[in-house]
């Protein structure tokens, strides 16, 4: 089932054209990915799909409805960004509570609702710290707490763990796919990181400077790729990772 | 978004009728022919090398001893820093002309101390001294502040390459206290290029140009001479607001940085103490000057203690003045606090086409000499109903110290997560609760620094509202003109201890508050 | 945040609270003369609020040329009369007033009335004198002596009447050049050029000077306080000014402004020319000050009413470099 659609999404910046007529389905309770390098255009395509931004041409549909014109408030999005954006002055439980209370206009109400949904993502054991006193990781999962909280139909990513180190960041991979399998929210995830997005993904749309070069499975990605771009970008890292074995290892494979 | 903005639209209107309207006013009523008389006539000419001579020697000094001290308390292993810091800050607590009378206390032909050694610092070295003693705080609190930037990352990496101190120096340390530097200098400059307290207590015969302005305004009435040569007062001023302006400052993209680790030294550490202590000593000296003069019948003819200054104060309506003076003070402090507040988020969070104008706007009042406002306020709202009340003074104060409080917010607001109205915006916030239980809280150290600097400043100055005030809106620390000019030294030492005593316990309260706080949220460093 | 919508409130609220019905009085007498003004009002007029306004002579009429007649004060007194000629359009028609007190040929305006002649003169520091074997001036070139350097003090002519009057003296006795002249030659010997007629007095107090080119009624004051002075008038005679005061215009119809300006002038008026200020200018003036000079001739002071000699002369004045 398709939840979200969007139609000749086109969007000029400064007499450039950043994103270029783009043409994609999002199914529900998918996990897609948007892949390409900095500068291609993901970071603004996520703006104008949560509402931040609009576009100049094209239509967003989601759910048989059109929402382009829509605000951000009223798009049933929500939002991770890259350095999670935790409300420095408010603890674990505060943060996660802040928005929904104010929706529900119900201390008590909200303050349940807050405390499932950290459970759910393992933090409520910490309720009462700062995020300062949260590791990358922990700031990460309340992050997502604060917008699950919400009941979001779709949750977009955004760069979300290129902050952290690369041990930290194959723990929260398994725990964000974990998350969605249970929560069976769509998640529409922005990274430069190959690896990231094939392992976590059910498709992946390669992007370059603003058009949408393969939308596919990672395996169909790796095996077919549909033009030299793709095919550059993804054996790339391949490449880099098997040279590094050589070396740490001396085998030449 | 290019929605109309209505509070950046408020603001600006807020600052163009307060800032531009006026000085353009007044530059329209000045009689351009007389020009060429004014910068041709000796007096003129003697007024402005006498100013740039004094006062490029009394910015090289004062910058020398505000660098000294940072570094004392930046790169020692000085004791007590933050008791010395708020020490070395007193001066900046009494308005301009204190100094220059508890310099004639001490140092005068009749000094306390000069008498006795035979000599008197009245004329060019009073007015080096005392301009001295009251900017070299204001320099000092710069450099400090930019001590707190280095990066001292590079401390090691400068050891690792094998720089000797000096190449360090030069590399490191300089590069980033460049823009402090710089500015420190030309704010000092123009401070003192500025001022006519000091001036006139200290400075006989040796006439300085903000002098020279008063006294064609006061004694020859003539607006316009005086807005002719309060342009040239503008000068440094304006240099010194598009360096600000213009001059990158990479410095304050650092946001973590290690902290520096102080090498040992006894002698290095012993004989910036003793420099410092001494400094300390002589402005306490100098309070303590004060202190005697309210408690002595007369300085020339006896000695004797005697309480009949204060009596003199009190049966004058001090009582009233005082209370004038707190609430102007209170309604610059908090309604300015707010304006900049706000006029700082528009420019460093919401952007949009006027951003840049207001920004340009907020910060031009640091390039407009008190008397020059308070001049251009006199012509242009004097037919107004603005005319002789409290409002006026209030205005005046909150665009004459706007400048400053705007940075201070401006800077901390650019550091805070960009990303805080996304968030709002799609969660169904209102901007205006995400600023109250996000924003406001996470700044709140900088907003209590910004009502400070407004209340302070309020309480000393004597510049702007002086062509403003009335009998029933008299600040107290007008007082002292009067008084210095009736020869009541014992009076006027009265009412500048009040101002000091006064604003010493805002300082207080301010720092206890602070303390407490980061006590209890140690979320303010780290945002 | 309630609580700072509150106290905002309240705070400017405070700022509206401000008697109108009160009368109020620029004057530029010293703080002792205003202090027993402010007394002697009280005495008078207990029921009214009358407010006595200390405000230097410059400010005083900065001010009114600056606001013209919505300034706040009702009544002006004690104005230096260059400025009052200069600003006297702001300033009532005063032809309903009696005053016959004064002595015929005193008041010669309609707009305003004379508060006070003064004179000035030398005052010296005798005790300093006698220490220092100093020889004591008895003419302008006499004050030109090495031995006096840096210890002079004379008012800014720009600034004050009592140094425009010295100025003027020297102008008619030396001429306009040769007057100049001497004054760039007697800077040497000034250790400032006060702001205000009283600074050079009070600079003498202050033990800062040992030559006060000043007020005759201060320096009197002075040695009767128990400064060891003396009043030494120079063989040109000794100079001397005059003050003026009036009502802006349109108070006169104001409760109260003319009981209090008549009271002003045939009461107060007398007591402080009697007390302090005691050139002569009232028909009836017993003056009570002690050691007050009986003797001082008048000095050659041709123009000191006319507003284009000031112009001129301050011009002039610039060439002097101060």
């Amino acid at each position: 089932m398709v939840s979200l659609e969007v139609k000749h999404l086109s969007k000029t910046y400064k007499k450039k054209l950043v994103l270029n007529d783009l043409n994609f389905t999002v199914n529900k309770g998918e996990f897609l990915s948007i892949l390409g390098p900095s500068g291609c255009g993901k970071t603004t395509l996520l703006k104008i799909l949560i509402g931040i931004e609009k576009s100049d041409q094209g239509q967003i549909i989601k759910d048989n409805t059109d929402i382009t014109n829509f605000d951000a408030a009223n798009r049933g999005m929500g939002i991770v960004f890259q350095n999670y954006a935790l409300f420095p002055n408010m603890n674990v439980l505060e943060n996660v509570m802040y928005a929904l209370k104010i929706k529900m206009k119900n201390k008590d109400k909200a303050k349940e609702e807050s405390l499932k949904i950290l459970k759910m993502v393992k933090m409520d054991q910490e309720l009462k710290k700062y995020p300062h006193e949260l590791s990358g990781g922990q700031q990460q999962r309340v992050a997502i707490a604060r917008t699950l909280v919400l009941n979001p139909d779709i949750i977009l990513f955004d760069e979300p763990m290129s902050a952290l180190d690369a041990d930290n960041r194959l723990t929260l991979r398994k725990e964000l796919k974990a998350l969605q399998t249970k929560f069976n929210t769509t998640m529409i995830y922005i990274t430069h990181d190959q690896e990231e997005a094939f392992s976590l993904s059910d498709r992946v749309i390669v992007m370059n400077e603003g058009v949408i070069e393969q939308i596919d499975t990672p395996n169909k990605i790796f095996n077919n790729p549909k033009n030299a771009y793709v095919k550059n970008f993804v054996t790339r890292h391949l490449i880099e990772k098997v040279e590094s074995i050589e070396k740490c290892t001396g085998i030449d494979l | 978004m290019k929605k109309f903005n209505i509070s950046q639209f408020l603001i600006l209107i807020f600052l163009i009728t307060f800032v531009i309207f006026p000085l353009g006013r007044m530059l329209l009523m000045v009689k351009w022919a007389n020009f060429g008389t004014l910068i041709a006539s000796s007096s003129f000419k003697e007024a402005l090398i006498n100013s740039l001579l004094v006062t490029s020697i009394a910015t090289i000094i004062a910058i020398l001893i505000a660098y000294i001290l940072a570094f004392t308390l930046n790169r020692t292993n000085i004791k007590h820093r933050a008791v010395l810091k708020l020490l070395l800050t007193i001066p900046m607590l009494i308005p301009s002309i204190s100094h220059g009378l508890g310099l004639i206390n001490l140092f005068g032909t009749n000094g306390l101390i000069s008498k006795g050694l035979g000599f008197n610092i009245i004329g060019m070295p009073g007015i080096i001294i005392g301009s001295i003693l009251y900017s070299f705080p204001i320099a000092f609190l710069m450099f400090d502040d930019g001590f707190k930037y280095i990066d001292n990352n590079l401390y090691d990496t400068a050891h690792v390459l094998g720089l000797n101190k000096w190449q360090t120096f030069k590399t490191v340390t300089f590069t980033y206290l460049k823009k402090p530097f710089l500015s420190a200098v030309f704010a000092t400059f123009t401070m003192i290029f500025t001022d006519y307290g000091v001036p006139l207590a200290v400075g006989g015969k040796f006439i300085t140009l903000p002098v020279f302005l008063y006294k064609e305004v006061i004694g020859l009435l003539d607006f316009s001479k005086g807005t002719m040569i309060g342009l040239f007062l503008l000068i440094p001023a304006l240099i010194s607001f598009l360096f600000d302006t213009f001059f990158k400052d990479y410095a304050h993209n650092n946001l973590k940085s290690k902290d520096y680790v102080i090498k040992e030294n006894k002698l290095r550490d012993n004989v910036l103490k003793i420099l410092t202590y001494t400094l300390i000593t002589f402005v306490f000296i100098l309070l303590g000057s004060f202190i005697y003069y309210a408690f002595i019948n007369s300085p020339v003819l006896d000695h004797s203690f005697s309480l009949k200054h204060f009596d003199y104060i009190l049966a004058n309506n001090v009582g009233k003045y005082l209370f004038n003076s707190l609430l102007i003070a209170l309604l610059v402090s908090i309604l300015g606090t707010i304006i900049a507040y706000f006029c700082a988020y528009e420019t460093a969070r919401v952007k949009g086409k006027f951003s840049r104008l207001l920004h340009i706007l907020a910060i031009v009042s640091l390039a407009i000499p008190g008397i020059v406002l308070g001049l251009s306020f006199t012509t242009s709202f004097k037919s107004t109903f603005l005319h002789n009340t409290f409002t006026i003074l209030i205005i005046v104060n909150i665009i004459h110290f706007f400048a400053s409080p705007y940075l201070m917010a401006y800077n901390a607001l650019q550091k805070i997560n960009p990303n805080f109205e996304m968030v709002a915006k799609t969660c169904n916030i209102s901007l205006f609760k995400i600023i109250k239980d996000v924003i406001i809280p996470n700044t709140k150290i900088t907003i209590r620094e910004m009502f400070s600097y407004f209340f302070v400043n309020s309480m000393i100055t004597i510049s702007a509202v002086t062509f403003l005030y009335n009998t029933k809106t008299m600040p107290l620390a007008l007082l002292i003109n009067n008084y210095e000019g009736n020869l009541m030294l014992g009076e006027a030492a009265i009412i500048s201890l009040i101002i000091l005593i006064i604003n010493i316990i805002l300082k207080l309260g301010i720092y206890l508050i602070n303390r407490y706080e980061s006590r209890k949220d140690a979320y303010e460093y780290n945002i | 945040m309630k609580k700072l919508w509150c106290l905002l409130g309240f705070l400017i609220l405070l700022t509206g609270c401000a008697k109108d019905d009160s009368i109020v009085i620029y004057s530029s007498m010293e703080e002792e003369r205003n202090q027993v003004l402010k007394e002697q009002l009280a005495n008078k007029f207990p029921d009214l609020d009358v407010v006595v306004q200390a405000i230097a002579t410059g400010n005083s009429a900065a001010k009114i040329k600056s606001e013209g007649t919505s300034v706040e004060a009702d009544i002006v007194i004690d104005l230096e009369t260059a400025h009052m000629e200069d600003i006297k359009d702001n300033f009532a028609n005063l032809s309903s007033f009696d005053d016959s007190i004064y002595l015929d040929g005193v008041n010669t305006e309609d707009n305003y009335f004379t508060w006070v002649k003064y004179t000035m003169n030398l005052i010296i520091d005798e005790e300093y004198f006698q220490k220092h074997n100093l020889d004591i001036p008895k003419t302008y070139e006499d004050l030109l002596k090495k031995e006096y350097k840096n210890l002079i003090a004379m008012p800014d002519p720009k600034t004050s009447g009592t140094g425009y009057a010295f100025f003027l003296n020297t102008v008619n006795i030396m001429g306009e050049d040769k007057a100049v002249e001497y004054f760039k030659k007697l800077k040497e010997n000034i250790r400032e050029f006060t702001t205000s007629g009283s600074g050079p007095t009070n600079l003498l107090k202050q033990g800062e000077i040992a030559i006060a080119m000043g007020m005759t009624a201060q320096g009197v004051e002075a040695i009767n306080a128990g400064y060891n002075f003396k009043i030494v008038e120079l063989k040109t005679g000794s100079p001397y000014n005059t003050t003026s005061f009036g009502i802006i215009k349109g108070r006169e119809e104001k409760e109260n402004v003319r009981e209090v300006f008549e009271w002003l002038m045939n009461d107060f008026g007398k007591f402080d020319k009697e007390n302090y200020m005691p050139d002569i200018i009232l028909k009836d003036q017993n003056n009570q000050v002690k050691n007050y000079p009986s003797n001082l001739k008048d000095a050659d002071m041709t123009g000191i009413d006319s507003v284009s000699v000031k112009e001129k002369l301050t011009e002039m004045w610039e060439k002097v470099n101060g």
